[in-house]
């Protein structure tokens, strides 16, 4: 096989579930049906996000004095920032119903993407920017790309490149956390190295809730249980690190799809019992691309999906079933 | 069929979308520790260690009641909204503030001392404070409140609209 083909087979097979072999094809049928929900989910949960902005931007515009304007807004000081921002998360409200009446239409799906783009600036044009909408606006971005549908009538092109764009969100949003857990691990290593506490010294996690909670005064409601047992809330960091590092992987193995995402609304929670930081539109996006993932077996077997894991994929696979042959991952 | 072009350019997005954002990242890096949203490296929480040093308010008064001594402005929480809810838009503020008065830039320093000041400040009309460096370890503080040190950087004051 030349390199080309090679690369290609790679590409095909890894990245977008595209088919080696004539029987993936159901699946292909299947998972564009829930392609499909997804897209429209996406703008239903997109409309809901932009009524529940519609009072919090309110109150802010009416609060704040002096702004800090982001890029997107930068035609913000030329009208009255308590009338211009309620006009443009009513805009983000009904074209984001639009969208999702007729998602079809890249009219609407792009004009969504770029009033979200100017509502989530909003908050963050104090001075200080928060990420809580991020993700929803790449899946915007990346919904841009859709192919035009028919239905149940596309033709398969139609609808492999449908489940592509899918695989793209789900590609970007799990960039994202392994990113997040590059950083610590990378610095985590540093300070090893360094003979200094850290992220992988036992009292690191103690450490950084502590910090926390002195630098805004919080009081999360289990930051001082977590710090006081830091030898049981260690591991717990350390697992968060792993899940994150490893999950662009999890993209490849659609048995891991559900609790990835399951392991990562964990992860939020924590960052809510523990820091008092919510990430409530992470909880969503992955409850829709991963708990829901349009990629995700028919069949559940935590055994399977034990046998898929980063790194200890190998080692589960030998305890759970010394004697068994659990077969390998294929996207479906 | 399925080399038809509804399918054959996006089996490639996955990557592209990651490296392209990836691209992003670092092209928009204007190396001023500002991100430019909406792209973001998700470095969150990445270092940790039990010798900090953070940027923070110090005020000495409001509308000329002194503080005695002077409290850090998150732990005004019956004088400011802010410091009440532990809003975390101001601590990423004056981060940005403190670069911004590290590299001289006065412009930077002066539109965002008007955000902290008329918006973060808004429930006092006058208030003398100052951009200090705290050192702590982070447990400690917890437990104790106490501070290992503070280097003070500049002192600023919001005075009374005319």
């Amino acid at each position: 096989m030349t390199i080309p083909n090679r690369i290609h087979r790679v590409l095909r097979k890894g990245f977008t579930g595209a088919p080696l072999h004539e029987p993936v094809f159901q699946s292909i049928e299947r998972n564009f049906v829930r392609a499909r929900w997804l897209v429209k989910l996406y703008y239903l949960l997109s409309a809901y996000t932009a009524y529940s902005l519609m009072s919090p931007l309110h109150k802010q515009a009416r609060d704040a004095v002096s702004w800090d304007f982001l890029w997107p807004l930068f035609w913000m000081p030329q009208f009255d920032p308590v009338r211009a921002i309620g006009w443009l998360t009513l805009a983000c409200f009904l074209v984001a119903l639009l969208a999702f009446q007729f998602p079809r239409v890249l009219l609407f799906r792009l004009t969504f993407v770029a009033t979200f783009l100017c509502v989530a600036a909003v908050p963050n044009s104090l001075g200080g920017i928060n990420h809580g909408h991020h993700g929803w606006f790449w899946i915007g971005v990346t919904f841009l790309f859709l192919p035009r549908d028919a239905g149940d009538a596309s033709s398969r092109a139609v609808k492999m490149g449908y489940l592509a764009v899918l695989t793209a969100a789900q590609a970007l949003l799990l960039s994202f956390y392994t990113m997040a857990g590059l950083w610590k691990i990378s610095f985590g290593i540093l300070n090893l190295l360094r003979g200094a506490e850290g992220n992988l010294s036992p009292r690191g996690f103690a450490l950084q809730l502590a910090n926390r909670v002195v630098q805004t005064g919080t009081d999360p409601l289990l930051v001082l249980p977590a710090i006081d047992n830091y030898w049981l809330s260690w591991p717990m960091f350390l697992f968060v690190i792993y899940a994150q590092l490893t999950a662009l992987f999890v993209l490849f193995r659609p048995r891991l799809h559900v609790v990835w995402g399951y392991i990562l609304i964990g992860f939020h929670l924590g960052t809510w019992l523990l820091m008092e930081i919510s990430f409530s539109q992470h909880v969503l996006f992955l409850l829709m691309l991963f708990v829901l993932s349009p990629f995700r077996p028919e069949r559940r077997s935590l055994r399977e999906a034990a046998a898929d894991l980063p790194v200890f994929g190998p080692l589960a696979r030998f305890a759970l079933a010394p004697n068994r042959q659990v077969p390998r991952s294929a996207r479906t | 069929m399925h080399r038809d072009s509804a399918y054959r350019w996006r089996r490639l997005l996955p990557p592209l979308l990651v490296v392209g954002y990836i691209a992003g990242l670092v092209l928009l890096d204007r190396g001023t520790k500002a991100e430019f949203f909406p792209f973001f490296n998700w470095s969150l929480f990445p270092q940790t260690t039990a010798q900090r040093s953070d940027w923070a308010l110090l005020i000495y008064s409001v509308d000329g009641q002194r503080l005695d001594p002077p409290r850090l402005y998150y732990d005004l929480k019956d004088t400011f909204d802010a410091a009440r809810s532990g809003d975390s838009t101001l601590m990423k503020l004056v981060r940005r503030l403190g670069a911004a008065v590290q590299r001289g830039d006065e412009q930077s320093v002066t539109d965002l001392r008007r955000v902290v000041e008329d918006t973060f400040m808004r429930e006092a009309q006058t208030v003398e404070y100052e951009l200090v460096v705290v050192r702590y370890d982070p447990i400690v503080r917890l437990r104790t409140g106490v501070i290992e040190g503070i280097d003070f950087v500049e002192p600023f004051s919001k005075a009374a609209a005319p």
